[in-house]
């Protein structure tokens, strides 16, 4: 299993979570991080070479729908819940990535 | 009028159906509870007193006109703050959700509605169902009404204090790594954890989509049955909905457990278990015995890698049903005059509560590249060999048992500050999620009162294989009526 | 100098025509007001859960059988993570590890085997608009609907090759049904990759050109590109990887204004859709309902018709069309009139027009009772004004219409003599210049002749009448 720092990783991974931590925040969580991970050590010891990954816990399959359309939601209900909308759009400040 | 609060769901409908007694007098006696031991307990986020009314008088009327009762006639339902329903707002306990008001409604919600049950309001919750206790809700905590210093377990810790303290008939939960039983076992009442896909989970906010079920929560088994009859079945909105049959899960109440092979998960039974909890199971299985039941000792070999699998496997699924909380579309928006990626970090930083936070960075961990195999692709493999634990285990026997939780009910603010002792409060429940398990805690008892602190409910679980559900129910009915403790309700003092 | 050579490869998102969405019962449609092709599935609401659409399933595996592709007998949908605004959920239900089918190939005309690296099912995207003021506006209309990637493997060595991949495999989706491969509305959208190496040697940094929204646009960014990493390394640079989006009212490439951290998209298998199957019986069934395909089809016109490379591209670029030429063919009997007259003719009606064939007024036998009449009882040039009175009323009889137009061709013998007669009396010295052995000579007699009697003589009558006059051996 690979090793890592959580320090240094939470910074990134909380970049990649699109989550702002406040510094003593991160400092934390990191450190609970830390803990929470060396405690799941105990799965690496576990004889899972070979053994098939399960995603489902009910063994369905070829569940399809039929391609019937059924109705839209009216405009204002689609919007209703939007923190600002303009002229039928949802809208966001603009793209920008630094 | 307050005596009718304390029937049954099952007793409500009769005597509402034989027009015994109005629906609208039914729905003020649970209204009129609410009002008086909810500013303690706080069970509830919101209650639709007028949307109540209203249902009420329109079942009255129906039944005056003459049409059918349905299986929930009149029952009074509370419901978990994660379930949609069209014109309340659904927050998931979390500031991020605040204001958000679903145009659909969840499957089992629809059910109950169709069946006659009148929703009362909505529950307390851990934000986004993560959590052991109901704290992490970012509307304060609900306290468990057997001792209000104390938590009602979590996350469904506001449909487990609502029901026990009579303030619903009968409530829903939904439970991903335990967060129907805990409660239920914390607060004396019955909960069940149906089979993963037994339940739609359409309408149901995700947490882990493959762990997470809807289930009922009641005071009564037979209740539970009720309305578990209600709920489940196959929904074309949800493709891993399962379209078995539904069994009628009431008629098989009566049978007792003669004959029936019970497990003891040896595992289950740690040499550190609480010393009341110990003796309250060994009580029960005595009981059952007694009733022509066999009980054996069996192992699950790979038990200890439950808690580590269940938190990778459900935060991994967590990060990304989380993604979509990003101030765009509902909710809060934080920093919405900057650009884009500043009002992503701030609405999320802001919205999600500690808890949720640390769930969505281990999860987005465990999946990132590099760590994918170590972690998720590990814990997906560590889900086959618990299956294979109680397979192996359900050739021997019929039904599992073992204590819901640890220890009785805690402290608020006793394990806020140590993430690792909340997870381990779900240690005997997170294995039914892996592997997709139907599993019904069911009281079995109380812990003696002691200096620091009252008489506090134990729920002992029962586990079948899949789909299994009436056999269950059948255990719990039969531990219902050896181990009786439904017709004690929490001593509550009225607001003042 | 080193010489470099392009090594270009292809993902194509085909729109699947369907009725509804991939994972909701939302209209599949293009041009509707924002937002109004929205439920709470393709919104993203929290709780909704995605229901595969069977139509897109079958789709898929029929455009991945026209591709010549295995069929994965088990395929699974993955979640793939990012944040942008035009994606609701946070993820895009899309294909990882186990796409729906792999190893395919597609026959260029010039003989040259493109390889199908994979294709997979995925959801489109919403629409973000950026050019609003401050503010970026988004609609979901597009959000759910039903793609199907192609990735070929780096195949191509020149943008004329890749465009010409993309004009089949455009022919080819559109051939079986699986999509209307329509540009305009975006139906049919191409990311390149290009990489520049030494000649043998192994292939260099690659760089993606993203927003390639026509064909024409594929070959000039593929061109520019090219032409941009030939410059870096002659300069002594080095191609920086990386992702680059085409702006064609520059015509250039240029760098994605956003450099973000590595994308890590964590992709994991999504627990909310169970794992589809592919029964082998069912895949043979569709594969043996497959029509026959434009790059075969085309062969065979050349081949086994013998029309000409041109014609046998321009008849097979839509199934109907060349439907439409066989049946005339066959009706008529003459296959190379009936080419002429469909890749000439029909083909001008229908640009003229802006219809399809399908839509076309006059069928293959109304063309061929028309054609019939050709050239005994009417000349092309009257031919070709019949057909047009005849795409109006397509109930009319040919030949009725030749008559009622005065279009019917002059074969009474005696007539058409006289005629000749008088335009040798006309121009004698025409006559002379034939009768010295300038057989050019003759053409300029037809054409008084034609002239005389309005277009309507037989040309063959009145050619063997100037000779046999002319004492000259027919």
């Amino acid at each position: 299993m690979p090793r890592m720092d959580p320090r240094e990783a939470i910074a990134g991974v909380a970049r990649l979570a699109r989550l702002d931590l406040e510094p003593a925040e991160g400092e934390r969580i990191a450190a609970q991080l830390g803990d929470i991970l060396r405690h799941f050590e105990s799965i690496r010891a576990l004889p899972t070479e070979g053994v098939a990954p399960i995603v489902h816990a009910t063994p369905g399959a070829d569940v399809f729908r039929p391609d019937e359309p059924l109705p839209s939601l009216p405009r204002e209900e689609v919007l209703g819940n939007a923190p600002e909308a303009e002229g039928g759009f949802f809208a966001v400040p603009k793209v920008v990535e630094a | 009028m307050n005596d009718l609060a304390s029937l049954s769901a099952t007793a409500l409908r009769s005597a509402a159906a034989r027009g015994e007694v109005s629906v609208r007098e039914i729905v003020e006696a649970h209204l009129a509870r609410i009002a008086s031991f909810d500013p303690l307990l706080h069970a509830f986020l919101g209650v639709d007193e007028a949307g109540a009314r209203a249902a009420a008088g329109a079942l009255d009327a129906a039944r005056a006109r003459g049409e059918p009762a349905g299986p929930l006639f009149g029952v009074p339902v509370a419901l978990k703050d994660n379930l949609c329903v069209r014109g309340w707002e659904t927050t998931c306990g979390s500031r991020i959700l605040r204001g958000f008001r679903p145009p659909y409604e969840a499957t089992a919600v629809a059910r109950l509605r169709a069946a006659g049950a009148v929703l009362l309001g909505r529950t307390n919750l851990d934000e986004f169902a993560m959590g052991s206790s109901t704290e992490n809700s970012a509307f304060g905590p609900t306290r468990n009404p057997w001792d209000p210093s104390r938590a009602p377990g979590g996350s469904s810790g506001g449909s487990a204090a609502a029901v026990a303290a009579r303030l619903a008939a009968l409530a829903l939960g939904s439970d991903t790594g335990g967060s129907i039983r805990q409660p239920a076992a914390l607060c004396g009442v019955v909960g069940v954890k149906p089979t993963y896909g037994r339940v739609s989970r359409y309408g149901l906010v995700a947490f882990g989509s493959s762990l997470d079920q809807i289930g009922p929560l009641a005071r009564t088994v037979e209740d539970a049955a009720a309305a578990l009859s209600v709920i489940a079945g196959r929904d074309s909105n949800d493709s891993t909905s399962v379209a078995d049959a539904v069994p009628d899960y009431l008629s098989a109440l009566g049978r007792g457990v003669e004959g029936l092979r019970l497990g003891l998960p040896r595992e289950y039974f740690p040499p550190d278990l609480d010393p009341e909890i110990r003796g309250a199971l060994e009580r029960c299985l005595e009981r059952l015995r007694g009733l022509g039941a066999t009980v054996e000792e069996i192992s699950l070999p790979h038990a200890s890698a439950a808690i580590p699998t269940y938190y990778i496997v459900a935060t991994s699924e967590a990060s990304s049903n989380l993604a979509r909380y990003d101030g765009v579309k509902y909710g809060l928006r934080e920093g919405g005059d900057g650009d884009l990626r500043a009002m992503y970090g701030r609405t999320r930083g802001r919205g999600f509560g500690a808890e949720v936070k640390r769930r969505i960075l281990l999860g987005t961990f465990a999946l990132s590249s590099g760590y994918y195999e170590a972690y998720y692709g590990r814990a997906l493999r560590a889900r086959a060999l618990l299956r294979r634990d109680f397979d192996e285990a359900f050739r021997r026997v019929d039904l599992l048992l073992a204590p819901t939780s640890p220890f009785p009910a805690f402290r608020l603010g006793e394990k806020l500050d140590d993430p690792i002792q909340m997870y381990l409060c779900d240690v005997f429940t997170v294995t039914a999620n892996l592997v997709g398990l139907p599993a019904v805690s069911v009281p079995a008892g109380f812990t003696r009162a002691r200096r620091d602190a009252p008489e506090l409910p134990i729920g002992v679980q029962v586990f079948g294989r899949p789909l299994a559900e009436a056999d269950c129910l059948r255990a719990a009915a039969a531990i219902e009526r050896a181990c009786p403790v439904a017709d004690r309700a929490p001593a509550l003092a009225a607001d003042p | 100098m080193v010489e470099y050579e392009p090594t270009i490869g292809l993902e194509t998102h085909v729109q699947l025509r369907t009725r509804t969405k991939l994972f909701c019962g939302c209209a599949s449609a293009f041009g509707a007001p924002p937002n109004t092709l929205v439920c709470p599935i393709c919104a993203g609401l929290p709780g909704t859960l995605p229901a595969l659409n069977r139509a897109a399933f079958e789709a898929a595996v029929r455009a991945s059988l026209a591709l010549r592709c295995e069929i994965a007998p088990e395929t699974k949908f993955d979640r793939k993570n990012y944040f942008y605004p035009d994606l609701p959920k946070g993820y895009q239900i899309s294909q990882y590890d186990a796409p729906l089918s792999r190893n395919g190939r597609l026959l260029l005309a010039d003989g040259s085997v493109v390889h199908i690296r994979r294709a997979h099912l995925e959801e489109d995207a919403g629409k973000a608009i950026h050019d609003r003021g401050d503010r970026t506006l988004v609609d979901f209309n597009r959000c759910g609907i039903p793609l199907l990637e192609v990735v070929t493997e780096p195949d191509f060595h020149t943008a004329a090759q890749a465009v010409a991949y993309l004009v089949l495999l455009r022919r080819t989706m559109r051939y079986v049904g699986a999509s209307e491969c329509d540009m305009e509305k975006g139906s049919l959208r191409c990311d390149v990759n290009v990489s520049l190496a030494p000649s043998g040697a192994p292939p260099g940094t690659r760089v993606e050109v993203k927003n390639l929204n026509s064909f024409r646009m594929v070959g000039r960014a593929i061109e520019h590109e090219t032409a941009r990493q030939r410059e870096v390394l002659a300069r002594g640079g080095a191609v920086e990887q990386e992702t680059r989006l085409w702006r064609d009212a520059q015509g250039v490439t240029a760098p994605m204004r956003s450099k973000e951290e590595a994308h890590d998209y964590r992709y994991f298998p999504e627990p909310d859709l169970p794992p589809f199957h592919a029964p082998a019986a069912w895949v043979e069934r569709l594969r043996s309902e497959l029509p026959e395909l434009p790059a075969e089809r085309r062969a065979r016109f050349e081949r086994a018709v013998g029309l000409p490379s041109e014609a046998a591209e321009t008849l097979t670029a839509e199934r109907g069309l060349a439907d439409y030429f066989e049946a005339l063919a066959g009706a008529c009997g003459d296959a190379r009139a009936a080419a002429n007259w469909v890749a000439g003719e029909v083909c001008r009606e229908l640009n003229e027009r802006k219809i399809e064939i399908e839509e076309f007024p006059l069928g293959p036998p109304a063309l061929a009772r028309l054609l019939a009449l050709v050239p005994d009882r009417v000349s092309v040039g009257a031919a070709r004004a019949i057909f047009r009175r005849l795409v109006e009323s397509p109930a009319s009889d040919p030949a009725a219409l030749a008559a009622s137009m005065g279009l019917e061709q002059l074969s009474d013998v005696s007539a058409i003599e006289a005629a000749c007669r008088e335009a040798l009396a006309a121009a004698p010295r025409a006559a002379e210049e034939f009768r010295a052995g300038k057989g050019k000579a003759l053409d300029s007699l037809v054409g008084r002749v034609m002239g005389a009697t309005k277009g309507r003589a037989n040309p063959r009558l009145v050619q063997e009448t100037l000779r046999r006059l002319l004492g000259s051996p027919a």
